[in-house]
């Protein structure tokens, strides 16, 4: 039995429907907002989760977030093994930060694979209208998709050891940068984190710092 | 006039049609077969039990039917991604057109796939 609308069906219509009028784009404001602001700045979408994930290591976090390196241009997502190379040992629980519900999530759910048995995702109040649908069209269960009443479970969930957030979407990081660092020194953080970005990314180290500057002053007046 | 996420979801929603279809008939063959088998030994009758081995057997194609249709669906969902990066109908459109293959039907380009790897990578 064949798929009554196949996807080249639909692209079809979609083409034909935007091009006549007959269909019009008509996405939330959210995702607007969060196509501008990848466009606008994808070197910053690593950024910030490199800075979370190093800002936690520093302060001996039992988290040791590492972040996947997800290419928007063509979608491609290391294996849950590389993301955990820098773990001594296997940690027990991973764990899938979603605080906005962003339309990279979806690039990243649909293209990872976990070899891990609890392996969860966590959402934010706020990212479940955007995930909800897509998670159910992918077979996610309640099983392994928990919804959190705060915007960070930061006392109960940090405190359980073992436990590896392999990946937070942008809202993650803002909230670790925002507590994390504006509680403890963050000048640390950044000669670290300038270190690790140095070799990683040469060719755009420069762009990086500059970008580092605003973003900086943006987390710490959000905070 | 229609956006593009109703589109979407209305063709998902056509596709779920036969999604339960094809579950109900693999329940349906299983325990149809299950069935056949204990009423077979129970009765001593061996072809019988042959047969509901084969009515098993149906519901495997059923089951892979069913796997094709969901990735069918997840896909038609991930069309989202470029049409939530336009800023216009016909950014959306041509974005469709240049970027299907290589977004939505991975391996047809590899070279391209490469190339991005060495290229911005970007956690979220």
């Amino acid at each position: 039995m064949k798929p009554r609308r196949t996807v080249e069906s639909v692209v079809d219509e979609l083409i034909e429907g935007l091009r006549s009028g007959e269909v019009v784009l008509g996405y939330p404001a959210a995702a607007k907002t969060f196509t501008a602001s990848i466009g606008a700045s994808v070197p910053n979408a690593s950024y910030s989760n490199a800075l979370a994930s190093q800002a936690l290591r520093e302060f001996g976090s039992p988290f040791y977030p590492t972040f996947a390196r997800l290419n928007f241009a063509d979608m491609e997502v290391v294996t849950s093994e590389e993301a955990l190379k820098g773990f001594s040992s296997t940690p027990k629980r991973l764990w899938l930060f979603v605080a906005r519900g962003e339309y990279s999530t979806y690039h990243f759910l649909s293209k990872i694979t976990i070899h891990h048995k609890d392996f969860r995702v966590l959402l934010t109040p706020e990212a479940v209208p955007l995930m909800a649908q897509f998670l159910a069209d992918q077979g996610w269960t309640t099983k392994n998709v928990r919804v959190m009443n705060e915007p960070f479970p930061s006392a109960d969930l940090m405190a359980l050891s073992d436990t590896a957030v392999i990946w937070g979407d942008r809202g993650f990081a803002d909230h670790i940068i925002s507590k994390v660092w504006i509680e403890n020194s963050w000048e640390t953080i950044h000669d670290g984190y300038r270190r690790i970005e140095k070799q990683s990314n040469p060719d755009r180290f420069h762009d990086i710092e500059e970008l580092y500057t605003s973003w900086w002053e943006s987390a710490k007046h959000k905070a | 006039m229609r956006t593009a996420e109703h589109v979407i979801n209305q063709a998902i929603s056509e596709n779920r049609l036969p999604e339960y279809l094809l579950y109900g008939m693999s329940i349906a063959f299983v325990i149809t077969g299950v069935g056949l088998i204990v009423w077979s030994f129970v009765h001593g009758f061996v072809w019988t039990a042959v047969a509901g081995a084969g009515l098993n057997g149906l519901a495997w194609p059923a089951f892979a039917q069913t796997k094709r249709l969901r990735q069918e669906n997840l896909m038609l969902r991930m069309l989202e991604l470029p049409l939530s990066r336009a800023r216009t109908s016909e950014e959306a459109a041509t974005m469709l057109t240049e970027r299907f293959a290589s977004l939505f039907k991975p391996g047809v380009d590899p070279a391209a796939k490469k190339r991005g790897v060495k290229g911005k990578g970007a956690g979220e």
